[in-house]
């Protein structure tokens, strides 16, 4: 098993799974004719998964633009718990289908809040494309159109996963199992 | 990015720990006191607990004990500024990863938090 900072790191979902999964999706995805398509990346997690899905997306036929927005989910209490924009995007969603890609999809919190917040500024169409759906934590309502892995809950790094900015790099999604 | 309870009854230190854990990615839910943070659990799953261990209605040792028996997978980071209840925690390293001495410093407390995400599968 790969040891990275000392650390054992069981592999989930290898590099071809992902790729598969990620060409499928960009087939799916490329299915219906699109309107002016904006993806937006929910930074950070999302940033690698995202360069590959944009590339899957460009060999399934699509020309999109690419935005990023940062949020960021804290608050006390679970229905009053604020998500605030860290860094908006710049472009204008008017009439547009955007898809939102995302890296993990746990409580919906911060993917509702950023597909109401597109719809409220006046998008045709907002879909969702996550890597991994931890459907056991899901407060509410809220289903990906696209999900590449259904994710048991286990706290997973790689392939822009992060624990304190660590593990990042890894090619593949996994978990830490402990000391080398 | 993890899910992360934070238990602690000061407003400020709270907001502040909030603010920073979440500027890392992780997703932060706050309470002001342990049965506030305990209602949580029973209703949600997290990553992590951090709590202070001096906390009005239920204390940080009363949590770490009912949150290691409903959910003994999830780490529990303990907090506290007195020695005394530092003591008081020491029965409870089975279930908890640390105790973390306030006053700490951001990249303390991200430490301790990162260190506390990477046992919990170990």
């Amino acid at each position: 098993m790969p040891v990275v900072r000392g650390k054992i790191i069981e592999p989930l979902f290898t590099p071809e799974m992902i790729a598969e999964r990620n060409r499928t999706m960009a087939a799916e995805i490329a299915e219906s004719p699109k309107q002016d398509l904006l993806v937006i990346s929910i930074l950070k997690g999302s940033f690698i998964f995202a360069a590959d899905l944009i590339r899957a997306l460009h060999d399934a036929g699509l020309a999109p633009e690419v935005e990023f927005i940062t949020l960021s989910s804290y608050g006390k209490g679970t229905k009053s718990q604020g998500v605030k924009i860290i860094k908006d995007i710049d472009s204008d969603v008017r009439d547009r289908d955007i898809l939102l890609i995302d890296d993990i999809l746990e409580s919906g919190r911060t993917l509702r809040f950023a597909r109401d917040l597109m719809y409220e500024r006046g998008a045709r169409n907002v879909d969702i494309a996550v890597l991994l759906d931890k459907r056991s934590r899901r407060e509410g309502s809220l289903d990906a159109e696209y999900v590449g892995f259904e994710c048991p809950d286990y706290f997973v790094v790689g392939y822009g996963m992060d624990v304190a900015y660590a593990f990042r790099e890894l090619p593949f999604v996994g978990v830490v199992k402990g000391d080398a | 990015m993890a899910r992360i309870l934070i238990a602690e009854d000061e407003d400020t230190l709270r907001r502040f720990v909030a603010r920073a854990l979440a500027m890392d990615g992780h997703d932060i839910v706050e309470a002001a006191d342990g049965a506030e943070a305990l209602e949580h659990i029973e209703a949600e799953a997290f990553d992590l607990l951090l709590s202070d261990i001096r906390m009005p209605v239920m204390d940080g040792i009363a949590l770490a004990t009912a949150t290691a028996d409903l959910t003994p997978a999830m780490p529990i980071l303990l907090m506290t500024g007195y020695a005394e209840q530092r003591e008081r925690a020491e029965p409870l390293m089975r279930i908890v990863v640390d105790v973390v001495e306030k006053p700490f410093t951001l990249p303390q407390i991200r430490q301790a938090v990162a260190d506390a995400l990477m046992a919990k599968a170990a």
